[in-house]
């Protein structure tokens, strides 16, 4: 009878590095074979298997104390580790099951500053490391030319160039681009504006996607004559087709021309940016040589043994003979290439994350702090014990190993409620998202408690242990015998026993406050500058106004006059409606999320090809300003009389008058505006500033242009009313249909609602920052809290004693008010310090929406400074409560 | 003078025990002997790098036997305590019985 063959085989493995392998191997074969003539062959099958397990075991714990020793760690643990460890784990929960409250409050504020710090490790994971889920992400790449003036690496390609970075690369292939079109799409339950890519051959393949349904576009899609096939997503699928089985091959109208639906996407893709239908991108010959324009985002998958770094090499190579032939056009570029991951990140999104992990990270440090005054505390009762321990010989290694095992089990233990805290914050922050975001946000939902996360936590957990634990571990390690036996059992209640141990009190309320402060700092930045953006002053004034908005399909409205037509046949409607003030068109509103702009030649100044002017470009109806209130400044609004025949006229911004005239009348000057290859055009009137978008287009120089004159067929109308803008939607709806029926009419909504939308990101941000801040601010008040009492309650004795000798009360409360106030105090200053330091950095990350002032740092400071004096306060009443006689017996 | 650790007096005593039993003293019986006397679980790896610290001191020797087929053709290896084996245990034992003169009424109470 031989043993198990598989088994056998594990069981060698396990020894082989033994030199008593054959002896064990051995015995356990003749104790097999012994077994088997007694028990029978399936029994002793079972032993055996059992006794490998133990073999296997013991020696993963040979070479798991192998790997220790060899760091050095053996010293720390002993020659026995398992052993020893298990001996302190089991002192370790006796001593914390002691004192339940104690653990608890510590386990409460570990587990709320690791599941903090594990959510945000996760978002980063989730929104910045791995946002997709397509198929060896980490071979595709994003091919940009990228400029000073252009630095965004989407949208960022040529056609001309794409089409010959995709005849001669060879480190990358299946070359894809994109081109962002969003499109009206009618054939479904009703209208819609959806957003809309063209993309090109490769697009789904590189990503390695395959339809659910249906086909993605064929060679033959690709033909100039696009938009005849469309796919579309699983949401739109759902939405607007009510998940048809027939809807391949189903005809709808793209931008008023007809096209087939020839496949769904999968149900999880909405790439990029949440598509919802995919149109071939084809080029006309004249745009396929265009390489001025610089609109494609382009990726590709590296081929195999290749890096960036080769492509980039490859494609720079191009690039600079490109560079050479087509200077005009590809002036101050560069190929750089990179993942594709990363190239698809918002702009700021880093930043963002890592200040939210920076405030996680100091809320960790602050309720770290409250953990070691906790343990401080208790390691001043444990003093007496300590101290006899170390008198009777245990070595003072031995104790702070115990004591480090234990606050490493203190902050294992803490890992399950980090995991649910985790867990809420997580769902939080994704709850708190609006949908219009998520779209833009790759990876949100992706965010839950997975592997990683736990992995995380419990390293946290690890790292927080050993050093919130070492502190008070090595303080305890030091308790003098004496002192602690003198002090007759009350555990060292008295000056003597804790000089150091004041010392690093003293230290901690300090460090709470300079923690706390610039996290505070930050905060409330944060919180100012979202407010300022969210209901300050926006340059005109967004209440009582609703807006609405279509963009009129080619097929239908082919030349100037058909648009111009519509313009005025819809500001006559909406005159109609007896509840509006005012009505007026834009090609572009405020808080639309997205831009317009153009260059500009100023009549009398010389052109700098490099640096050309470059400013937002605005066409309006002559009410706008007024529909807006945007205030003029100088010269006249746009009048009746700016119509098409008329002389060109424009309004320009004051930040465009004051940058480029130099303080001179702008009026009557003249300028031209290469986005509509205008001739001179005459500026008639200087309008007030706007924020057009928090993110990134405040205030900026912007040219208006009247509609009548050039014709647009992006129209947003915006109506201003008494009442409740909320309430003109229907007679709004109604208004747009005796026009044009069959045009979508989308984003309808009030300003403040468009507003608010558009600082969704910007809110969030601030919401975050703003818990942080509380946070932080309730964990300092509670440390400060316990810090204060504790010193009164060791110091209880010399209180009595005070008031014995004839001290009042308000002295006593003075004294111990006065040293938490000194602390207090120096907390702020050092924590001022620090938030000054960092205040660049947090503007920076905040993306400039706010600024640290004197009056911010002073109103942080004073505030935290009153919760410190607040918290200390009602100790320090205790201490004036002390009964001198009773104090005086014990 | 040799130190012995516990668990070194057990196994000693388990090889002088087996040498005097038919089957003679190897891992096999000195293992089960030590399980059955002092009923706690004896893990093979300790068992033999107990053994092999002890020839390493000289308190043991070992000789390996004919290869069988019953082991995977391997050899048992049969251990017998040196003449310092045997000192070592005397000497273990003499403080033992020292330490405890005039304690017996208290050691030997019903075990």
């Amino acid at each position: 009878m031989t043993p198990p063959r598989f088994t056998s085989l594990i069981a060698r493995l396990a020894v082989r590095r033994e030199v008593w392998r054959d002896d064990v191997l051995g015995d356990v074969a003749e104790e097999f074979a012994e077994r088997a003539a007694a028990d029978g062959p399936a029994a002793a099958t079972r032993w055996y298997r059992r006794e490998t397990a133990r073999l296997a075991g013991d020696a993963a714990r040979r070479r798991l104390r192998g790997a220790l020793a060899a760091l050095g760690v053996l010293f720390f643990i002993g020659d026995r580790p398992m052993n020893a460890l298990s001996g302190e784990l089991r002192a370790a929960l006796r001593a914390l099951t002691r004192r339940p409250g104690v653990t608890a409050a510590i386990l409460l504020t570990l587990a709320i500053g690791l599941g903090v710090n594990a959510a945000i490790f996760d978002s980063i994971d989730s929104l910045m490391l791995k946002p997709f889920a397509f198929k060896d992400i980490d071979r595709l790449v994003m091919v940009t030319e990228l400029s000073d003036s252009d630095p965004y690496p989407k949208e960022n390609v040529s056609p001309a160039n794409f089409v010959d970075f995709t005849r001669d690369v060879t480190t990358v292939t299946g070359l894809a681009a994109y081109e962002w079109s969003e499109l009206n799409l009618a054939g479904g339950d009703r209208p819609e504006r959806v957003a809309g890519f063209a993309v090109s051959a490769n697009f789904f393949s590189t990503l390695g996607v395959a339809p659910a349904m249906g086909r993605f576009f064929t060679p033959e899609s690709h033909v100039r004559g696009g938009h005849h096939e469309a796919v579309i997503s699983d949401r739109l699928w759902r939405n607007q087709f009510g998940a048809a089985a027939n809807i391949i091959g189903r005809e709808v109208h793209i931008d008023g021309e007809p096209a087939q639906v020839v496949g769904v996407a999968p149900a999880d893709f909405a790439f990029p940016d949440g598509a919802d239908a995919w149109t071939p991108l084809a080029f006309e010959p004249k745009e396929a040589a265009n390489r001025a324009s610089h609109y494609l985002t382009v990726f590709g998958r590296l081929t195999d043994g290749h890096s960036i770094k080769d492509a980039e090499a490859e494609l720079g190579n191009m690039y600079s003979r490109l560079l050479s032939e087509h200077s005009d056009d590809l002036r101050g570029r560069k190929v750089v290439v990179m993942s594709l991951t990363s190239g698809m990140i918002d702009v700021g999104l880093p930043t963002i994350l890592m200040m939210w992990q920076a405030a996680a990270a100091f809320v960790l440090l602050i309720g770290c702090t409250n953990v070691i005054n906790l343990l401080l505390a208790q390691g001043a009762e444990r003093q007496r014990e300590l101290a006899i321990r170390l008198a009777i010989g245990a070595s003072r290694i031995r104790i702070v190993r115990q004591l480090l095992v234990e606050n490493l089990t203190l902050s294992l233990a803490a890992v399950p409620g980090a995991l649910a805290v985790a867990w809420l914050t997580l769902k939080l922050m994704t709850a708190a998202m609006p949908p219009a975001l998520i779209r833009f946000v790759p990876g949100w939902d992706r965010m839950h408690v997975d592997g990683p996360l736990m992995a995380w936590t419990i390293l946290g957990a690890a790292i927080t242990g050993v050093l919130f634990g070492l502190l008070p571990a090595i303080h305890a390690s030091r308790a003098s015998v004496l002192s602690a036996v003198k002090s007759g059992g009350d555990g060292g209640r008295t000056q003597t026993a804790g000089q150091g141990r004041n010392r690093a009190r003293r230290i901690l309320v300090v460090a709470e406050l300079a923690l706390a402060l610039p996290l505070l700092v930050a905060s409330a930045m944060a919180v100012s500058g979202v407010q300022k953006f969210v209901t300050g002053n926006q340059g005109y004034d967004p209440n009582g106004v609703l807006r609405a908005s279509v963009v009129l399909p080619e097929a239908q409205y082919k030349d100037d006059a058909a648009l111009r037509l519509f313009a005025d046949r819809l500001l006559d409607e909406v005159g109609r409606i007896p509840s509006i003030t005012a009505a007026a068109t834009g090609s572009l509103l405020p808080a639309s999320g997205s831009n317009r702009s153009s260059d500009l030649e100023i009549e009398g100044r010389p052109v700098d090809k490099d640096n050309p002017i470059t400013v937002n470009f605005r066409i309006v109806s002559p009410q706008y300003f007024d529909a807006l209130r945007i205030p003029i400044r100088s010269g006249r609004a746009f009048g009746s009389l700016d119509r098409e025949n008329g002389q060109r006229v424009a309004i320009i911004s004051e930040s465009l008058a004051s940058r480029y005239f130099n303080g001179d009348n702008p009026i009557g000057r003249r300028m031209k505006i290469r986005r509509i290859e205008s001739d001179w055009v005459t500026i008639a009137g200087v309008s007030g500033d706007i924020i057009d978008d928090w993110f990134a287009n405040r205030n900026v120089p912007t040219i208006y242009v009247p509609e009548a004159q050039t014709p647009t067929r992006s129209v947003n109308l915006i109506a201003r009313t008494a009442g409740d803008p909320a309430g003109l939607e229907a007679d709004i709806r109604r208004a747009l249909a005796n026009v044009d029926a069959n045009v979508p009419a989308y984003q309808v909504r009030t300003m403040t609602n468009a507003l608010k939308e558009r600082t969704t990101g910007l809110r969030f941000i601030g919401g975050l920052m703003a818990a942080f801040g509380i946070i932080a601010l309730v964990l300092a008040a509670i440390g400060i809290y316990s810090v204060m009492a504790f010193y009164v309650t060791l110091r209880r004795k010399e209180m009595g004693l005070r008031l014995a000798l004839g001290a009042t009360p308000g002295d006593v409360l003075r004294m111990t008010l006065g040293q938490a106030s000194r602390l207090s105090l120096i907390g702020v200053a050092i924590g001022t310090v620090a938030a000054i330091a960092l205040a660049r950095v947090i503007e920076q990350a905040l993306l400039g929406v706010a600024t640290a002032s004197p009056l911010l740092f002073a109103t942080v400071g004073v505030t935290l400074f009153a919760i410190a004096s607040l918290a200390s306060f009602m100790p320090a009443r205790e201490a004036t409560k002390v009964n001198p006689a009773a104090t005086l017996r014990d | 003078m040799t130190y012995l650790g516990e668990f070194e007096q057990l196994v000693l005593l388990a090889i002088l025990q087996c040498d005097e039993a038919p089957g003679g003293a190897y891992t096999v019986p000195i293992g089960r002997l030590i399980s059955e006397k002092t009923g706690r679980d004896v893990a093979r790896g300790a068992l033999h790098t107990s053994l092999e610290r002890l020839e390493a001191k000289g308190l043991v020797s070992s000789k390996l036997g004919e290869p069988l087929a019953v082991r995977g053709g391997r050899s048992r290896r049969y251990f017998t305590v040196t003449r310092e084996g045997v000192a070592a245990l005397q000497n273990a034992r003499a403080a033992v019985v020292n330490l405890s003169a005039g304690l017996e009424r208290l050691l030997d109470r019903k075990r």
